[in-house]
């Protein structure tokens, strides 16, 4: 993984300095709460309901151990011993003292980590598949490119003040695992006909109050133009994006605005300065970067461990998890192995400092120290042999982290909601928490198969909620939290935005609500068809129908 | 956990909830911020203090008073005591105790629904 260069090192470390003396000035009352706002921003801090919250950023979501003990260590020393990982693949520390902000930023940077430009109105964490370097269908890595755009938005002075947020994901695979149709701009590797490899550029994605997929703007773009490109569509959203309006001042908008011709034809008019300038990646640059990213030393004995086959056949309990946490690996005798952090009744996202430790430390020994945060809220150890796969298993098992649910009924997001959040308007945990109790059968879960439920507290979606095969909203009716159910949300390649089913469910209701759609499905699927796909099959009016004649 | 107490602690949850749901629109009113140091949740108190519990709170019975805590709650956030005042509707309970009159602020009173053990005690009889 990238290493940082004495440059980067530098610079992390003027900014941990930098911050340092701005928190001690509000602290002596010299910068007001106005004027330092924007700066705790620009730091990852937040002010929520019951303390300050610290997002660190984990670029592309890959740690290495020693970056994850770290993490560990500051949730024990500075926080109450557990951190959350989020949808943007960061992790969220959520009682985090402002005068210990430093000292944190500081240890952090002692592992090439830091908080910066994990909140406020310019480019946030680059986020890119879990997967990557790993998944049998990539075309290929886009962690380099995730890097080389992460240094390219790095303190850039023309995007630090953008007309707000700004979020941008990659992916190597036409298996979209990033969810880039529902980023401000989502990079996709493709292949030509001629077997070039390039971009595919999709601008005004997005979810929150106004949802939109985002739509494709150049369908092919040669990889040497990459940053010429992005740097023409943020100077075209600095110079048109609304900032009259904070609800109306993300890219969707400008693109649904001027429609996505106009918005190309701007861009392709920047671009036209700015192709081939100093702007572009200099040559050398990627073949250094992706350096960094070379595939580790293979070195399984055999394409299929006969071990691992026996144990499968041995112990059913592995064979559950193996059958829906492991994923296939482009290299025989490799698996990817997903780590839920999903137990039933449990805290999506959520990791205990000592599971931190433990993580790490089998990293490791069975991951060559390598860890990726998914945007579903989970981990992913991306290179696994697979006759190491049962004793990887049994040390999960007894961590609570086997939990063989990924992308099942009980594999929910869930944002931090009315219990963390100050923008919250309804809770999100205990509704996941309730429904994972409430399919707490494994072998139903099982049969049910892939489902995909997201939970947001507000119409702000960092739950996702309009991307769930069930999507969850929080709402507030007269200070009594209801749940509003969308149906059909994708955030995969074949990307949709969920259909509101109807009336919002009482908080007391909302879980027989969801249990109600499940058994509907199980009445209605046919052999093979997932939730969502019965349900683009049948659309809304059974579901609608069950839902509301029992509730 | 067994059944028994599942239902026990659903029916503690519903009854704080409904408790807290009740004081709405009341006519007491506190104010409440973050301590700027560690943003712990704070509500101004007697005397020019912030206490940690709500029952500590001073409590407004009209739109003056509480527009007058709020005016020494600013001056204390200009003074970099506190950062965010606020005015909430408040409560008294059976015994007199300061109580949230809303859901969200009882959150912030007592800590998250999910992780009670992070929260401030009760603060009943």
């Amino acid at each position: 993984m990238y290493r940082y260069d004495e440059f980067d090192q530098t610079l992390v470390g003027q900014r941990v300095a930098q911050f340092r003396d701005q928190v001690a000035r509000r602290l002596a009352g010299e910068l007001t709460e106005e004027q330092f706002r924007p700066l705790r921003l620009m730091n990852g801090v937040y002010l929520q309901l019951h303390a300050y919250m610290l997002r660190v950023a984990v670029p592309y979501g890959t740690l290495a151990s020693r970056q994850l003990r770290k993490l560990a260590h500051i949730a024990r020393k500075y926080d109450k011993g557990y951190g959350h990982f989020t949808t943007r693949q960061n992790i969220q520390y959520n009682w985090p003292a402002l005068k210990d902000v430093p000292d944190i930023l500081a240890e952090l940077a002692e592992v090439e980590m830091h908080a910066i430009q994990t909140s406020g109105n310019c480019i946030r964490n680059v986020t890119a598949d879990q997967y990557a370097g790993a998944a049998a269908d990539e075309i290929e890595d886009p962690r380099p490119w995730a890097e080389i755009i992460r240094q390219w938005s790095f303190l850039h002075p023309e995007f630090s003040f953008l007309p707000r947020k700004f979020k941008v994901a990659v992916t190597g695979a036409p298996a979209d695992r990033a969810a880039i149709a529902v980023h401000d701009i989502g990079v996709r590797i493709v292949r030509a006909d001629d077997g070039e490899v390039g971009f595919e550029v999709l601008v005004g994605g997005g979810q929150g109050r106004t949802p939109m997929i985002g739509k494709t703007i150049r369908p092919f773009l040669p990889r040497p133009h990459l940053l010429s490109y992005l740097e023409a569509i943020l100077r075209v959203y600095n110079e048109y994006g609304r900032r009259d309006n904070m609800f109306k001042a993300r890219i969707k908008i400008l693109v649904h605005e001027v429609g996505v011709e106009e918005f190309r034809r701007r861009v392709e008019e920047e671009w036209a300065f700015l192709k081939d300038s100093p702007v572009e990646l200099p040559p050398g640059e990627l073949e250094r970067i992706a350096a960094y990213f070379a595939p580790p030393r293979f070195e399984a004995p055999a394409s299929v461990s006969l071990e691992f086959e026996a144990h499968k056949r041995e112990d059913a309990a592995f064979a559950r998890w193996a059958r829906v946490n492991l994923v296939q690996h482009k290299q025989p005798g490799y698996a990817i192995v997903n780590i839920s952090l999903k137990p039933t009744g449990g805290v999506p996202g959520d990791a205990t400092a000592e599971q931190m430790d433990a993580i790490a430390d089998l990293a490791d020994r069975y991951s060559f120290g390598e860890i990726r945060v998914t945007h579903e809220q989970n981990l992913t150890f991306a290179h696994v042999e697979q006759e190491n796969l049962y004793p990887l298993w049994r040390a999960l098992a007894t961590l609570g982290l086997a939990t063989p649910n990924i992308g099942q009924v009980t594999d929910i997001i869930a944002c931090p909601g009315l219990d963390y959040c100050s923008l919250a308007n309804a809770r999100s945990i205990p509704i996941a928490q309730k429904i994972s109790e409430r399919f707490d059968n494994i072998v139903r879960v099982h049969d049910v198969g892939e489902l995909k439920i997201k939970i947001s507290g507000c119409i702000n979606a960092c739950g996702h909620h309009h991307v769930g095969h069930i999507g969850i909203l929080g709402v507030d009716k007269k200070g009594e939290e209801f749940y509003q159910i969308t149906l059909g949300g994708d955030a995969t390649e074949t990307a949709a935005l969920g259909a509101i089913v109807g009336p919002a469910f009482a908080y007391g209701e909302i879980v027989d609500a969801v249990e109600t759609l499940v058994d509907t499905y199980v009445d209605l699927r046919r052999e093979g068809e997932r939730f969502v796909d019965t349900y683009r099959r049948v659309g809304l009016e059974p579901f609608k129908e069950k839902l509301y004649a029992a509730h | 956990m067994s059944e028994t107490r599942g239902t026990s602690r659903k029916t503690e949850e519903a009854a704080v909830i409904s408790a807290a749901r009740g004081g709405r629109g009341a006519a007491l009113k506190a104010v409440t911020a973050n301590r700027l140091a560690d943003g712990a949740v704070v509500y101004l108190a007697d005397g020019g203090d912030w206490a940690e519990r709500i029952v500590g709170a001073r409590v407004a019975d009209d739109k003056d008073a509480a527009a007058r805590l709020l005016a020494d709650a600013e001056r204390d956030a200009a003074l970099c005591r506190v950062v965010g005042p606020y005015v909430i509707d408040v409560t008294r309970d059976a015994v007199g105790d300061v109580r949230p009159a809303t859901y969200r602020e009882h959150i912030r009173a007592f800590g998250p629904s999910i992780h009670p053990q992070f929260g401030k005690l009760e603060a009943t009889g």
